[in-house]
């Protein structure tokens, strides 16, 4: 299964940079290139890689809807809005999470684009909150001697109302691939700030953070998106030589 | 900006490169119970018991392959009820002919107690600990006892860095 995703990761990055390459030399040949005019508007999106591990993974479901509104040059307000129900085994243990998370922040786009093209290098920051609940199972008691087997226990303990929330660093790129249609890959970087946890458990995975570490505060994850943007209005972006030629004046 | 970036990136993989996914040795999981053998005549003095072996009821497998001597004897309990009847045995050696030591001598120890189960870690899971402790001697051997006494020193057994029960013999 890690291959597929690793397969279908390095493909799309290739398929993303193709696109994008191949976008701007269309646009090279663009007759009006002296009026290039900025979109600004709302762009919403879906996270197509939570659907398809959905598809591929009887223990996994989960969704995301994201959406970027674009403020001021390279500035954009940005968020997601998600949910996940998985179950994971561990040698000793049976968990599932189920629940939902939103984040907010900004994206900044570092990509200085050719004429009126709109793709995105972009570094984000978010903030992230998750509501959730998880189940457990299943667990074996821990015991180093063999003398007596271990015990199971099947306990199916619901730990609800448990919170969580991080910082999230994002980074990635967006390739306009059809006119206000963009293909989007990014990989996440996450920092918790805690929650509470349960009572005698921990909280093992967590929705929009994914997968805790017992000796760290941090987080990884990816997402692979497809975005529209509804065009709200157009604007000619500031060009040096006009503002050279102000401050002559 | 990018100074930022690299400096984040060194943390988190520093953070993450240990692996918790296999529980270390050094984590205290469920204690054994620890037992110290005393002299009943010098009750500070230890006192070894000769070819020691212990069986729980249930088990056909005695729980050390070969008998041991020793001053001190460190052995699970059940975790699937509140007791574990314990066969301590002395002079439990067979000779080369397979006949037992005639000097062998069983005697049988009730330890009972109350669990509780408590989450570790992701990779050690659940632990078990016992809590008021009492340990009898129930039954007589032909024979007589060979234990003379028995003393719950530490009633909670949360790791195994104490004595929890001495045996006077």
């Amino acid at each position: 299964m890690k291959t597929l995703y690793t397969y279908i990761f390095t493909t799309s990055i290739f398929l993303l940079l193709a696109t994008a390459g191949a976008a701007q030399i269309q646009t090279l040949n663009s007759p009006d290139s002296l009026s290039i005019k900025e979109t600004y508007g709302l762009r919403v999106g879906l996270d197509l890689a939570k659907p398809i591990r959905s598809l591929l993974d009887e223990d996994y479901s989960g969704f995301e809807i994201n959406g970027d509104y674009r403020i001021y040059k390279n500035y954009y307000v940005a968020g997601e809005i998600g949910g996940e129900d998985y179950s994971y085994t561990e040698p000793y243990l049976d968990v599932t999470t189920n629940g939902t998370y939103i984040k907010i922040g900004a994206n900044y786009n570092t990509y200085t684009n050719w004429l009126d093209m709109q793709n995105e290098l972009y570094a984000g920051l978010r903030y992230g909150f998750a509501s959730f609940t998880q189940t457990l199972h299943r667990y074996k008691v821990y015991t180093t001697d063999g003398y007596f087997d271990r015990e199971i226990r099947t306990p199916e303990t619901e730990f609800g109302g448990l919170t969580h929330s991080w910082v999230e660093l994002q980074l990635g790129i967006k390739a306009e691939v059809l006119p206000n249609v963009f293909l989007a890959i990014h990989a996440q970087l996450k920092r918790s700030f805690g929650g509470p946890s349960p009572t005698n458990f921990a909280n093992l995975y967590i929705p929009g953070f994914h997968r805790t570490y017992d000796n760290s505060d941090f987080g990884v994850g990816w997402g692979y998106s497809i975005s529209y943007l509804i065009p709200f209005f157009k604007k000619a972006p500031k060009k040096k030589e006009e503002m050279i030629s102000t401050e002559d004046n | 900006m990018k100074k930022y970036l690299i400096i984040l990136l060194c943390i988190f993989l520093g953070g993450s490169c240990q692996r918790d996914d296999i529980c270390p040795d050094a984590t205290q999981t469920t204690p054994n119970l620890v037992i110290s053998f005393r002299d009943i005549e010098n009750p500070a003095l230890n006192k070894a018991v000769t070819n020691f072996n212990v069986r729980e009821e249930s088990k056909p497998d005695f729980y050390f392959d070969e008998p041991v001597t020793d001053t001190v004897a460190v052995i699970p309990l059940r975790n699937d009820q509140n007791f574990t009847n314990y066969y301590f045995t002395i002079n439990s050696e067979l000779s080369a002919n397979g006949a037992s030591n005639p000097e062998r001598n069983r005697d049988q120890i009730q330890f009972s107690y109350a669990t509780d189960e408590i989450y570790v870690s992701r990779a050690c899971n659940y632990k078990t600990e016992f809590y008021q402790l009492e340990a009898n001697l129930i039954s007589n051997d032909p024979n007589a006892d060979w234990i003379e006494n028995i003393i719950v020193e530490e009633t909670d057994i949360v790791n195994e860095n104490v004595v929890h029960v001495y045996i006077y013999h």
